[in-house]
């Protein structure tokens, strides 16, 4: 058995950091369909989400400096990660030929890779999975306004005002939303 | 008013759904350490993240995982040259903080820039004075002195009684007159005051010198501290260029065979699901080149070796004997001249490491029936 396998994530990383290339092989084992499943769901088609999914591994290899290997938060990093290269890459499409297309590495750095704070909680991937009904439970108490708007912020990739435009409703509404749908999802998760 | 404004900002940003410019805003205002509540970003990020949790998951194609080693095998000479430029990027921040003034903290207010508000009116904004955020504590931009330069004080204490003092000590002869000599007289106060200030001069000199001698020594003690930062930083940076180099040698082999077009892979595992053991065959039938890697196969007695085989129209056929050390890739030393066509499986067996003409022990690895060619790579 690969010596990887029964490390946590944040060692995992660690090693990623020394370009162990068969660390890597284990974060994919581990995260990649959890990763594939963010991604296609975003994803307007399945060639689509497996270049993203690919493209989101070659971001960790490359940019694996970026993430804080002291008290970084993996699961989250990656799931944010690979939701905001799907969203960018959505975005995209959603503007081609009316906005300028430019990619590279600062604004890698600055629109895809997650920015966390420092007192930010670690979570790792047995714990999120563990939590799993909780989570459903949770997210099945709001109200189907607040699952919509969720949904489209979220998985649709929209803006504030593009929500507000879409929905026709003032853009103090949907921020109003957004904030009412995380405090529940947050005082059932955490409050408790 | 102002905290609701700021828990919507950041509940906005956890989800990612601001624009570009509030988007960029926010960040910079984090960036600058702008007042947040604590821990409330962290954990709306958690819970953002924890939403997929619920999803069926779905893996993705094997095949995937082949296509992202293969990328990032074709990226060894950017990393090489990633890791060679941040080193030298942290030498010269780690030059430049020594020099700069202790960082500062800017105080900072932030609202949503609201375009449609915008477009009717630029006073009516989302985030007007009264729904200002309370800002964090300022901290005033101190003005950093500048260093002292010592090798610039001698010119501020020299004056030009110090430099007139010499001549009044050791005074021309010629100057003494015959009268002076025959009728002594009382020192003169000019006499007096010449050597009082050739005492002060003296005492200067020693002051001066004192001081020029701490100033180098503590100059002297910090450029070394600064050397012994530099030379640990140096040898940091070569571990680092060591282990990249170690790893772009062990898959030189794999980037040179990917060049070419025709590439077969076929995988080998055991029968006996505990057996964790596999191989991967990699041929190029229009090079006669191929690869074999191994992954967590068994460890081998001294005398012992892989031997791979090539199963045609019944024959057996042998590939050379391999001793992997790890997960490389290794090169088949013995390309099989046959018809990809006539191929009917691979399979490793455990014989001594000068080989055997035929397979004797048991097939420790094989390919599937009928899974041959097992994938492409192009």
């Amino acid at each position: 058995m690969s010596k990887f396998k029964e490390l946590p994530d944040l060692e995992l990383m660690r090693e990623i950091a020394q370009f162990e290339s068969r660390a890597l092989e284990e974060l994919y084992e581990r995260y990649s369909s959890l990763l594939y499943t963010v991604i296609k769901k975003i994803s307007p088609d399945q060639a689509t989400a497996e270049q993203i999914l690919i493209e989101v591994f070659v971001i960790i290899w490359r940019k694996i400096g970026k993430f804080d290997l002291n008290n970084g938060n993996v699961f989250s990093w990656l799931v944010t990660l690979a939701r905001n290269k799907a969203v960018d890459s959505l975005r995209r499409e959603r503007g081609a030929g009316t906005t300028a297309q430019f990619y590279d590495d600062d604004y890698e750095d600055y629109f895809i890779l997650p920015s966390f704070p420092n007192d930010m909680d670690s979570l790792d991937f047995n714990t999120a999975f563990t939590i799993k009904p909780k989570i459903e439970q949770a997210l099945s108490k709001l109200t189907d306004t607040q699952k919509y708007v969720l949904h489209l912020a979220y998985y649709e990739g929209y803006a504030i005002d593009e929500i507000s435009d879409k929905l026709n409703v003032p853009v103090e509404t949907v921020r109003g939303k957004i904030m009412t749908a995380l405090s529940s999802l947050r005082d059932y998760l955490v409050g408790e | 008013m102002a905290d609701k404004a700021l828990s919507e900002m950041i509940a906005a940003y956890a989800v990612g759904c601001m624009d570009k410019q509030n988007y960029m805003q926010f960040k910079d205002y984090m960036d600058e350490s702008g007042y947040l509540p604590k821990g409330e970003l962290g954990e709306l990020q958690n819970i953002i993240s924890m939403i997929p949790v619920i999803l069926d998951l779905e893996s993705p194609d094997p095949s995937i995982k082949d296509l992202v080693a293969k990328k990032l095998i074709g990226m060894k000479e950017e990393i090489k040259t990633k890791i060679i430029e941040e080193k030298k990027k942290t030498t010269l921040a780690a030059t430049n903080l020594s020099k700069s003034s202790i960082g500062q903290t800017k105080n900072r207010t932030i609202s949503f820039i609201d375009k449609k508000a915008a477009k009717k009116t630029a006073t009516l904004q989302f985030g007007d004075d009264n729904a200002k955020i309370p800002a964090a504590p300022r901290k005033t931009k101190t003005e950093t002195p500048e260093p002292q330069t010592p090798v610039m004080e001698p010119k501020k204490i020299e004056s030009p009684d110090m430099a007139a003092t010499p001549k009044s000590i050791i005074a021309p002869p010629q100057l003494i007159s015959r009268a002076t000599i025959e009728e002594p007289k009382p020192a003169s106060p000019e006499k007096t005051s010449s050597g009082m200030m050739g005492l002060v001069a003296l005492l200067l000199s020693i002051v001066l010198f004192s001081i020029l001698s701490y100033f180098t020594f503590t100059s002297v003690n910090s450029l070394n501290g600064t050397v012994d930062d530099l030379t640990t930083q140096v040898s940091s940076l070569k571990n680092q260029i060591a282990t990249a180099n170690n790893f772009i040698s062990n898959y030189t082999s794999l980037i040179e065979f990917f060049n070419y077009k025709d590439i077969i892979v076929t995988g080998l595992s055991s029968s006996d699901t505990a057996e964790k053991g596999s191989a991967q065959i990699l041929l190029s039938f229009s090079q006669k080149e191929g690869l074999i890697q191994f992954k967590d196969v068994k460890p081998l007695q001294p005398n012992q070796g892989y031997q791979v085989w090539v199963q045609s129209k019944g024959q057996s056929y042998s590939l050379g004997v391999y001793q992997p050390g790890g997960s490389e890739y290794l090169k088949i030393n013995s390309f099989p001249f046959l018809p990809k066509e006539n191929i009917e499986s691979y399979y490793i067996t455990i014989e001594s490491n000068e080989g055997s003409p035929t397979p004797s022990t048991v097939i420790y690895l094989s390919s599937a029936a009928g899974k041959i060619p097992k994938g492409r790579v192009n």
